[in-house]
């Protein structure tokens, strides 16, 4: 079965979305990347209000929840010419996707047409549970409870519930292990975390029942999880602004890959995607 | 929000349209329809082209099956028990457990169309800010009320849609008693389409009311197990952390009865409240009932082959084929 190339990237308002892809373009642009620009996109739209802010040292805002932009980006990797169509949009229509439980055609054109996802999670914001489970019961005292709580569907829950709809609209069902789509897992801000782990690792200790799920339904070989720091540090001091303009946006920004190996070249996650 | 006119000082009265001097104030420019500023032609136009998911979250209905019956044959574990024996808290910690990094020894997860459903229940685990914990209020016992909670499990090439179909234990109560009670229809429905059942007796239960409690889940059990048809049932002793503190003469005794009424049914003891961490009635027990039922139901069956006996004295329909003859 062939896959084609185009790329969806799917996260949560404010997972780092358009940061990625604006130190991206600015990195192939300015030839700091194994992958080469062929040639000038021709609407940056999408990203250039997050390349502005970068460049004078401030955090890109959110894209606003009803825009819809589509950034095509003509790339060679390794002697092949491929088109890069990042849509850009308001994360808030992804959150959209799982609490009204439908689907508009624009969605339903871009997943029935991406055969390899990027899923933007950002682990940092995800904050432990405590239950019964996890917390012995010697110092707990317990009432039953007077109502009917109806709680919104945790983190966990949510990008599991994301997956499905999305194979569902896709039409892949999960009987058989899934070899298309591809599935990078990409775990953002990564420096927030300061660790040295591997980002499996991270995701098993933040998110393990979604991982569990991706073992389960996807192919081994079909999908990949990683670290990212898209802006390496936050900008929020006049220190940290100071050197982001410096030292420029092009320069800053690593991955990590599956072993937990630092990369300076942030593209290569766009190459290992493709190399799925 | 509502849709509304755009133009603050519009003066236009309700209804009616300035600028197109007419009723068909849709049309104008200055009418905006929600967030996108669309108006209410393009919006009934996106509409239109909306796709609904065939699942919600919530738990299914009966009506829902067919959700997942068209990619397998599912699986459906009633849970019987009396009131406030622990079914839905047992389900709350199966999927808890779940959510907290454990997993099933051979079954894996792959994914669930009641993912809402489970995180209610597993909120009643949660430790809330003042320390406590609220367990969950009493399933409704209105007769048509049913909540089915799905998981989809894989083992290696198999795949299994599970649904815990849940009830509340006053109906259970009634239909132990008389299994046509009006008013027990759900718990005829569990009884009649689960493939397999949890039977939940209740430790604490035993421990204040004693024989009564006892007598109750005799009589339960006898009437689960009058029509079982070879269904697999786990039998479960809940709150089971406080088994020690049942009379000795009483569980003996319904260890007895139990083992009369079920055969060779697996015995569990799980419990939702943790000695420190792991502790096998609550990390390794409650998972482990559900795993027990799957390799039950899995099995091989035995088939018998009845040889045919031809009773016609027709040559015709004695007529088997030629087999070696050419």
């Amino acid at each position: 079965m062939t896959v084609n190339d185009s790329i969806l990237i799917v996260g949560q308002p404010a997972s780092g979305k358009t940061t990625f892809i604006a130190q991206f373009l600015t990195r192939v642009k300015k030839r700091k990347s194994s992958i080469k620009l062929i040639k000038i996109p021709e609407n940056i739209k999408a990203i250039k209000n997050a390349i502005k802010k970068l460049s004078m040292g401030e955090e890109p805002e959110t894209t606003p929840a009803g825009e819809n932009v589509e950034l095509v980006i003509p790339i060679n990797v390794d002697g092949q010419n491929i088109d890069i169509v990042f849509p850009d949009y308001g994360g808030e229509q992804v959150n959209d996707l799982i609490e009204l439980m439908e689907i508009n055609e624009n969605w339903k054109k871009l997943v029935t047409c991406s055969d390899r996802w990027i899923h933007f999670i950002r682990p940092h914001e995800i904050t432990p549970e405590y239950d019964l489970s996890i917390i012995s019961y010697d110092e707990i005292e317990t009432r039953k409870s007077t109502a009917f709580k109806s709680p919104g569907l945790s983190n966990q829950s949510k990008f599991i519930e994301l997956l499905q709809v999305l194979l569902h609209t896709k039409n892949k069902g999960v009987k058989h292990p899934i070899s298309i789509p591809k599935l990078s897992i990409v775990l953002t801000c990564w420096d927030e975390l300061e660790t040295n782990k591997k980002p499996v690792q991270v995701l098993q200790e933040k998110l393990p029942m979604f991982l569990h799920f991706v073992e389960t339904v996807w192919e081994k070989e079909a999908f990949e999880i990683f670290g990212l720091s898209a802006q390496e540090f936050p900008l929020k001091t006049p220190d940290a602004k100071d050197r982001y303009q410096d030292e420029l946006p092009e320069n800053l920004g690593y991955m990590i890959d599956q072993e937990g190996v630092k990369d300076k070249d942030i593209t290569k996650l766009v190459k290992i995607a493709l190399q799925l | 929000m509502r849709n509304k006119c755009s133009k603050p000082d519009c003066p236009a009265p309700k209804g009616l349209c300035l600028e197109h001097a007419s009723p068909d104030y849709q049309k104008c420019e200055n009418w905006l329809g929600e967030k996108t500023g669309q108006s209410v032609e393009e919006q009934k136009e996106a509409k239109k082209k909306v796709q609904s998911f065939p699942w919600t979250g919530e738990p299914f209905q009966p009506t829902d099956i067919e959700i997942v019956s068209q990619r397998s044959a599912p699986l459906i574990i009633g849970l019987v028990g009396g009131a406030d024996a622990g079914k839905t808290s047992y389900l709350g910690m199966l999927y808890t457990l779940l959510f907290n990094g454990n997993r099933f020894e051979h079954w894996s997860f792959a994914g669930s169309y009641t993912l809402a459903a489970w995180e209610t229940l597993s909120q009643y685990l949660r430790i809330q800010p003042d320390g406590n914990v609220d367990f969950a209020p009493p399933t409704p016992s209105n007769p048509d009320f049913y909540s089915l909670y799905h998981l989809a499990l894989k083992r290696e090439e198999l795949f299994r849609d599970v649904l815990f179909a849940d009830s509340s234990g006053e109906v259970f109560n009634l239909w132990s008693v008389d299994i046509h009670d009006p008013n027990a229809e759900n718990a005829r429905w569990i009884y009649k389409n689960s493939n397999a059942f949890i039977f939940m007796i209740d430790s604490v239960a035993l421990i204040d009311r004693r024989g009564a409690a006892k007598s109750e889940f005799v009589q339960m059990a006898e009437q689960l197990a009058a029509n079982l048809k070879g269904r697999p049932v786990a039998v479960v002793w809940s709150k089971a952390d406080e088994i020690g503190n049942i009379r000795e003469s009483i569980k003996k005794a319904l260890e007895e009865d139990l083992s009369q009424v079920f055969g060779n049914s697996k015995v569990f003891e799980v419990s939702n409240f943790p000695k420190p961490i792991p502790d096998t009635l609550c990390h390794e027990n409650n998972p482990a009932v559900v795993e027990y039922l799957l390799e039950k139901l899995n099995e091989p069956k035995i088939t018998r082959l009845i040889p045919q006996v031809s009773t016609s004295g027709d040559l015709l329909f004695n007529y088997r084929g030629t087999y070696d003859c050419k």
